[in-house]
């Protein structure tokens, strides 16, 4: 079993949204993950690192608050960690729209909620936990 | 929602053919056929869509998603679609990655 | 990310060039959102754009709004499979029509 973990370290602005994906997608081209997967990867941590930015952090009233990254991969799962220290925040309490509310004439529709959905229904796996002050999501994608 | 999709490989072609409406709660049987014929990486896939009588656009998605895996050097055939599955892959704009036939093979 | 806007008769045409997301739409959405008031009809070019984010569904459903209000067409053109990809999964896609590209979209216009 062969394991290969890359971290990376972000100020938890706008604006280290692109860099962030960009880590994202390098990552996953360097170990091995096809492109659709690496995109959808890609978007579901900008939704979740968009939250912790704009709620997360600004609630919290930090400034300077960071989001560290780390992404690893073994022969058969493609795994990424966000910890960050804003407000405790569980993506999966969220409600998804299901398929009525997603039937929705746009005039009518409430934006809410696409950004949680777009972040967990884009991997295969998605965990949430609060440990030692820390917001830990975890992503995984299933290399095969 | 009645669904079911038979499967046939042949040469190096995969021939789907749908029977009854795809949508969200019977998209994940094709998306499992469409993930059984892609690792023999076949040159066409065919999709026979003469019996198929509603497609939702969580059957686009699998539309979409066969269309990734096969590549650029296979072919997406879709055997007589409906009107209604028609308009659908017009509206899209899918229907400008895949060939429209009466029959196959031509 | 760059955006350019054109007139063509009574069609706004706006073309963005690289990400659509939360950083990105916040920095063009007051000028953005200014001109598509003005505007009639709208055909969106996203041939250039490699990513769009919830951000984007937002902005594509805010352009929706104004312009389906004044009884206008909003038409997208360059739709890259994975931008379809989520606009399907969100039930998005059931409400534009999408042209391979700019010309044709104009044409139907």
């Amino acid at each position: 079993m062969n394991t290969t973990t890359v971290s990376g370290t972000f100020t938890a602005t706008l604006d280290s949204l692109g860099s962030i994906r960009k880590f994202i997608s390098d990552s996953g081209r360097t170990l091995g993950l096809d492109s659709g997967k690496t995109y959808k990867l890609s978007l579901a941590v900008d939704e979740i690192a968009t939250n912790i930015i704009n709620h997360g952090y600004t609630e919290s009233g930090i400034k300077n608050g960071r989001i560290d990254i780390t992404v690893s991969s073994d022969d058969k799962v493609f795994s990424v960690t966000l910890e960050d220290t804003a407000v405790p925040f569980n993506p999966l309490e969220s409600k998804i729209p299901d398929e009525a509310a997603l039937s929705i004439p746009l005039e009518q529709r409430t934006i809410g909620g696409l950004g949680i959905m777009l972040a967990r229904e884009n991997v295969d796996e998605f965990r949430y936990h609060f440990s030692k002050g820390k917001n830990i999501n975890t992503f995984c994608v299933n290399l095969k | 929602m009645s669904f079911s999709v038979k499967t046939e490989t042949f040469d190096n072609v995969a021939k789907l053919t749908l029977t009854g409406e795809l949508d969200s709660s019977t998209a994940p049987q094709l998306m499992e056929e469409i993930n059984k014929v892609i690792p023999q990486r076949p040159s066409e896939l065919v999709m026979d869509f003469e019996q198929l009588d509603f497609m939702a656009s969580a059957g686009l998605r699998v539309i979409i998603f066969a269309k990734q895996k096969l590549g650029t050097a296979a072919k997406l055939f879709m055997v007589k679609p409906q009107e209604q599955v028609l308009e659908t892959l017009r509206m899209t704009g899918l229907i400008y990655s895949v060939t429209i036939v009466e029959h196959y093979p031509e | 990310m760059n955006v350019i806007y054109t007139t063509a008769g009574n069609i706004l045409i706006i073309a963005i060039e690289g990400s659509i997301d939360s950083n990105t739409a916040g920095d063009i959405q007051v000028n953005l959102y200014e001109r598509v008031a003005e505007a009639t009809n709208v055909l969106l070019d996203l041939s250039e754009v490699d990513f769009v984010s919830s951000a984007g569904l937002r902005m594509l459903l805010l352009i929706y709004r104004q312009i389906k209000s004044r009884n206008g067409k909003v038409i997208l053109s360059g739709v890259s499979d994975e931008i379809k990809d989520i606009m399907a999964l969100t039930g998005f896609i059931n409400f534009f029509e999408i042209f391979q590209n700019k010309a044709d979209a104009l044409n139907s216009f």
